[in-house]
């Protein structure tokens, strides 16, 4: 037997399967904390996600297959990052600053690369790294981007390409090679 | 296109974001374009750089998470009961209060609570407390009782103003009255003479005397 779709566990959670919520926490918990990540940094992500899930627990009879599951729930993670943004704005973002000198101790290369990465992303602005992570790590596209934010694809579209060229040469300004994406 | 114009769409060529159309125009563009290549190739290093960045490590308990929701709600739930409680309770009161008509009066070191009391009970109730209230040691000071005076005279001069008026509206409106009837009794008259008039042309017009009589 394969595994169920989002919405068929959706439904079952809705009518009161424990094991059916269990199944999506497990499906979806790595891309949703992936996705928070970017937009308010590696701290905040597991906590973040958990409230995500949590507004999915409270909000499960709102929940109606218009969409794409997946949709949805990272339009609620959204909220969740936008709400705690607003909630502590300075200190979310003392901690996504660039530390880039402070990395120089690091010996694991990876660690080091990582670390720039998101420095660079915490430098892009939150409308573009919104339409960063919900493309790059939600997977999502223009369409049901648009649907969700109430903005036209095209202007998302834009917002794109400025996101990635811009961590392109901020990338390339923090010393960021080519190469060294390849692990 | 230009290079300029391919760039722009670089990004989304990447992550397959462009129409055919557009997708094909940046494809051969590029296959002769050694700087736009290298711009893809960077952008194309950009998102490997995002895809090497680790997630975050989280393993959430979903029965734990279940469990504490419901507590969170059963909790919200005895909140609100007690709420709706507490003011069905003081509804109650009120209506009780009101359904027993009763009083309370406060004055001269002594608080009265009375049920349906009578309407002349009450008003010596008020007559009671308010002779009592120039002796009591809270009675107004001779400053406030200035001002009370003042805006006795106030309202007096206020209800003067308005009798007048009152009055000149009253005179007004018997005026009017009076002429309205003078116009009716006018029009009246005026009917009968025209009634008059009428009879006597149709008489002359139409009525042949009979022998004997007087034309």
């Amino acid at each position: 037997m394969g595994l169920a779709d989002d919405a068929t566990l959706m439904r079952r959670w809705q009518s009161g399967d424990v094991a059916a919520f269990a199944a999506l926490v497990e499906r979806w918990q790595t891309p949703v904390a992936r996705f928070l990540m970017r937009l308010v940094g590696p701290s905040q992500a597991a906590d973040l996600c958990q409230e995500t899930f949590v507004r999915l627990l409270r909000s499960a009879d709102r929940y109606r297959e218009q969409g794409t599951f997946s949709t949805w729930l990272f339009q609620v993670a959204l909220n969740v990052a936008r709400d705690a943004r607003r909630r502590d704005r300075d200190q979310v973002h003392a901690g996504l600053r660039p530390q880039v000198a402070e990395a120089v101790d690091e010996t694991c290369e990876r660690e080091e690369l990582a670390r720039t990465v998101a420095a660079a992303v915490a430098e892009l602005p939150p409308h573009l790294r919104e339409v960063l992570a919900l493309r790059h790590d939600g997977g999502m596209n223009f369409e049901a981007m648009a649907r969700m934010l109430g903005t036209p694809a095209s202007t998302l579209k834009s917002r794109f390409a400025v996101a990635v060229s811009r961590l392109r040469v901020r990338l390339a300004e923090l010393g960021f090679h080519a190469e060294e994406t390849h692990p | 296109m230009t290079c300029v114009e391919i760039r722009g769409l670089l990004p989304l060529f990447i992550y397959d974001d462009l129409a055919s159309v557009e997708a094909l125009a940046v494809a051969r563009h590029l296959a002769d374009c050694p700087t736009c290549q290298s711009e893809h190739a960077a952008l194309a290093q950009t998102r490997a750089a995002l895809d090497a960045e680790p997630s975050p490590i989280v393993a959430l308990d979903a029965l734990a998470l279940v469990r504490a929701e419901s507590r969170r709600q059963t909790t919200r739930l005895r909140r609100w009961r007690r709420a709706a409680i507490t003011v069905g309770a003081l509804a109650a009161g009120l209506l009780l209060v009101l359904a027993l008509r009763m009083e309370v009066h406060a004055g001269n070191g002594q608080l009265v609570v009375s049920f349906s009391a009578s309407r002349e009970r009450q008003v010596e109730n008020a007559r009671a407390l308010t002779a009592s209230g120039a002796e009591t040691p809270g009675s107004p000071s001779p400053e406030l009782q200035e001002r009370l005076q003042l805006l006795q005279d106030l309202a007096r001069a206020l209800a003067a103003d308005v009798a007048n008026r009152d009055d000149r509206q009253q005179a007004a409106l018997v005026r009017l009255r009076t002429e309205l009837e003078g116009l009716q009794r006018y029009s009246v008259e005026r009917w009968r003479e025209t009634d008059r008039d009428v009879a006597a042309l149709y008489r002359t017009a139409f009525h042949h005397p009979e022998p004997g009589e007087n034309p």
